[in-house]
């Protein structure tokens, strides 16, 4: 375990403290010493383990499920819990920086990334869902909802008194939270926005952001009745302004592994940064994570500054339609060692509206600054994201698309064959689609994936000459 | 059948559509769910059409090359009747109103605005009305809707001619309540089959006119023999039922029990609520179709509201069991029916649930399925 822990970067005085708090947590969820082999292994093959800030990065996130685990332990009272909720992360900070026992988690990123993505212990958990009422099958119910329901139902989670989630782009989460309530006695809320812009209306996403500002302020009033912790708005203010490094050091990392040629860190780690982005920090042990994003940018220049990389100069670019799998990390790293670089994934664009402020119809309002949202490209409209995929893959000059569609996301995933038509027609770059989970597993068939990866690359060496391979 | 000429009225319908639009009528179709009041279309002067057509698996699959089969045949029966372009309902629209209602019909609105197979407004419904800004959203889309439709036809929609298409629709609504109602007899005049067919043909016809029928109808003596007493009562639950998606009717029928009430969100027209109240008949509008009526799957916090109803409609219409037919993909339904199961099992009444894609329903593996649940309401199988 010593060593375990010396590999995810805590030294000597954090193993002192965190080992008996991990090793409570390990016992709690049945991980053996032969699963932290396996996550040794894990982590060695497919990320960077060379480097200071990914060790210390996969640390925090293990800390952090620890950390939820152990919130009853340590003192919670109350416990809120987020899923899918794009923006509440913002309200998690003003709660866990201002409330002595009200504790705000956003789980499903971490747990993902560390019993998914370092031990290969995920499945289990999705079985958990398909158990109760997202079953399997045809149906395909989405992994990330499976995740939340999982998650709850086997008690990895500390007792959860409100769960909230948003309908922005789903059906399925916001009934989950209806049958929870009932099955699990939780108090269960949902935040909306309307799905109902039309193309002539892009970039404008007013409506959404408004009606989207609104429930997640009454979100907060229900909160203040649900736990007694009332959240004014200067502590709203105070968490955005508090989280902002967070985003800024993330972006100088993300724009170096975007616009480097060769690549200086592979695409598997992307997953693992946004989760790392995306828990409710205190206030207080912000500087802390922005130190980890500013250690490994430091050491990303540094390969770029001697024109090191982790694939040959020139690997074809490829962009990613839905993020990358946020369970299991064995797809990018068979594109990678096919010789591909993924670049980016659409879901890290937008119109533009929300970074530039423009977006903002009441800058004296932090539930409006924070519910930008609907600018990404995933809150568009088909023709919205059309429209900036396309721009994407020209600023980036990306050699081909990857559309792994989440299945599970009916809104997503209906996308597929405009968007696939479009690049055709606009770019006549390849684009490969396929059905996915980006939150199972089980979804990974490698020999099927390969198949199809050859028959990509063979058709982008047609269109662009020859690519090399690691 | 109680309504011999309900195809013949179809195809009159049909003829007086192609009149009308020769003459500069326009023609709005909008999709179902109970979410787009026919109200604002029918004052505008424009023909207001709900596209209903559901249940063949060739609509279903033509829409595969615009969308995957994760969208539900429903959805995709609606894109695919546009791009087959044989049938008139579809082929005659100059605007189609989408309510964002679920993810499946905001893909329809979404690749018919991309492919410019029609012009769309896309009707943006609130999923939560717990709160007045969520009414007045609605209620600022429907005022779009209506200079929309204003614009389309040259129109004004004044307020008298609101408040008159309330009173014709709310007409409409009341003849197949009381319709509806008539069910609950042990031996009902008019069958399942029927009712739907009517109510089907209530979302193409003329409103004044199929008023007139539905009086017609509701004041005289059926000429059929009642159904058969003795036969299970069975509720029919479900996203959608399509016209023509009549399968499942024919074989619960045929296995022995009779569909006695319907808890449908898209294809039975919500006849169960009424446009209230005075004043500003935009608000009252709004209020009606968002706030003031049972609350469909999608909106937050239906589920217990929709519990509730249906042990409701249960006592109501002597329901010995529920047929929860649900189409392929529906998350909603889907998530749904593990707790409309679980309650109703507590209450020792018998639920199946079915799933369909449009393919093959009536086939042996579904019959048996069926005479088996049939067999367990009507007190479980002989050798058991």
């Amino acid at each position: 375990m010593h060593e375990f822990l010396e590999l995810l970067g805590f030294d000597e005085k954090e193993r002192q403290i965190q080992l008996p708090r991990i090793s409570e947590v390990f016992s709690r969820l049945g991980i053996t010493e032969a699963d932290i082999e396996t996550a040794k292994a894990r982590l060695h093959l497919y990320f960077d383990m060379d480097l200071q800030g990914v060790r210390r990065m996969m640390g925090f996130l293990l800390k952090d499920m620890t950390d939820t685990v152990l919130l009853r332990d340590e003192g919670a009272r109350k416990v809120v819990h987020a899923c899918m909720a794009p923006g509440f992360e913002v309200l998690g900070t003003a709660i866990n920086s201002n409330s002595q026992d009200v504790r705000f988690i956003y789980p499903n990123f971490t747990f993902t990334a560390v019993l998914g993505g370092m031990f290969g212990r995920f499945v289990p958990v999705l079985e958990e869902a398909e158990r109760l009422w997202l079953r399997g099958g045809v149906v395909r119910h989405c992994g990330m909802v499976k995740t939340r329901v999982g998650l709850i139902s086997l008690g990895i989670l500390p007792r959860i008194d409100v769960t909230v989630t948003t309908g922005y782009l789903c059906d399925t989460s916001p009934k989950s939270n209806e049958i929870m309530q009932e099955v699990f006695g939780i108090s269960a809320y949902c935040v909306d926005h309307v799905q109902d812009r039309q193309m002539a209306e892009y970039p404008d996403a007013s409506r959404a952001t408004v009606l989207s500002a609104k429930g997640m302020r009454r979100f907060s009033d229900i909160l203040q009745k649900e736990t007694g912790f009332e959240i004014d708005d200067d502590m709203m203010w105070q968490a955005l302004e508090a989280r902002r490094p967070i985003g800024e050091a993330m972006d100088r990392v993300i724009d170096v592994m975007r616009l480097s040629d060769p690549a200086p860190l592979a695409s598997t780690h992307l997953n693992a940064l946004a989760a790392f982005a995306r828990a409710p920090y205190k206030a207080g042990d912000i500087p802390a994570v922005v130190e980890v994003f500013d250690t490994l940018y430091a050491e990303l220049q540094e390969r770029v500054r001697r024109g090191v990389g982790v694939l040959p100069k020139g690997a074809p670019r490829i962009l990613v339609l839905c993020p990358n799998h946020h369970a299991e990390p064995r797809f990018e790293h068979l594109i990678h060692t096919m010789g591909l670089n993924i670049v980016a994934s659409d879901f890290n664009f937008s119109s533009g509206h929300d970074r530039s402020g423009a977006g903002i119809t009441d800058p004296g309002d932090p539930y409006n600054v924070i519910c930008q949202h609907p600018h990404g490209t995933p809150g568009q409209s088909l023709e919205g994201r059309i429209v900036i995929v396309l721009d994407v893959c020209r600023r980036l000059g990306i050699d081909g698309v990857i559309d792994h569609y989440h299945v599970g996301c009916r809104y997503m995933a209906a996308d597929t064959l405009a968007i696939r038509d479009a690049i055709t027609k606009e770019l006549g770059i390849p684009i490969l689609a396929f059905e996915w989970d980006n939150f199972d597993p089980r979804s990974y068939d490698e020999s099927d994936l390969a198949t199809k990866l050859e028959i990509f690359r063979g058709m982008m060496q047609t269109a662009q000459g020859t690519v090399k391979t690691c | 059948m109680i309504i011999p000429e309900l195809d013949s009225l179809i195809e009159a319908r049909l003829r007086t559509l192609a009149e009308a639009r020769a003459g500069g009528t326009k023609v709005v179709g909008y999709l179902p769910g109970g979410y787009v009041p026919d109200e604002l279309i029918y004052a505008s002067g424009a023909i207001p059409l709900c596209l209903i057509h559901g249940g063949e698996a060739r609509s279903a699959e033509e829409a595969l090359s615009l969308v995957p089969n994760v969208i539900c045949p429903f959805a995709r029966a609606q894109i695919g009747e546009t791009l087959l372009r044989e049938n008139p309902f579809y082929t005659s629209l100059d605007l189609v109103v989408v309510p964002t209602t679920c993810q499946h019909f905001k893909q329809v609105g979404d690749v018919w605005e991309h492919q410019g197979m029609v012009d769309v407004f896309k009707l943006g419904v609130p999923y939560d009305c717990q709160d007045d800004y969520e009414v007045e959203y609605y209620r600022g889309r429907l005022s779009e809707l209506k200079k929309t439709l204003e614009h389309l036809t040259g129109n004004s929609i004044t307020d008298d001619r609101l408040t008159e298409a309330i009173d014709v629709y709310n007409r409409l609504r009341r003849l197949l309540k009381t319709l509806s109602l008539a069910r609950r007899d042990q031996q009902p005049a008019i069958s399942a089959l029927d009712f739907v067919r009517l109510n089907h043909f209530s979302m193409y016809a003329d409103p004044v006119m199929m008023g007139d029928a539905l009086e017609a109808l509701c004041s005289s003596t059926p000429a059929v023999p009642p159904l058969p007493a003795k036969r299970p009562r069975v509720m029919l639950a479900g996203p959608a039922l399509g016209f023509g998606d009549y399968d499942i009717i024919n074989l619960i029928t045929e296995a022995g029990a009779d569909v006695v009430i319907e808890e449908i969100f898209e294809g039975i027209r919500d006849y169960r609520h009424v446009v209230d109240g005075s004043g500003d008949p935009l608000g009252r509008l709004a209020w009606s179709y968002l706030h003031d009526k049972k609350p469909a799957a999608f909106v937050r916090g239906a589920t217990r509201k929709k519990i509730d109803f249906v042990l409701d409609l249960i006592k109501e219409f002597d329901v010995h069991g529920v047929l929860w037919y649900q189409l392929l993909c529906c998350e909603l339904y889907d998530e749904e029916s593990y707790l409309f199961e679980k309650v109703l099992r507590e209450r020792g009444i018998p639920m199946l649930v079915v799933e369909s894609d449009y393919h093959n329903l009536a086939v042996g593996p579904m019959k048996t399925r069926l005479e088996a649940f049939v067999e367990i309401l009507q007190g479980g199988p002989v050798d058991a």
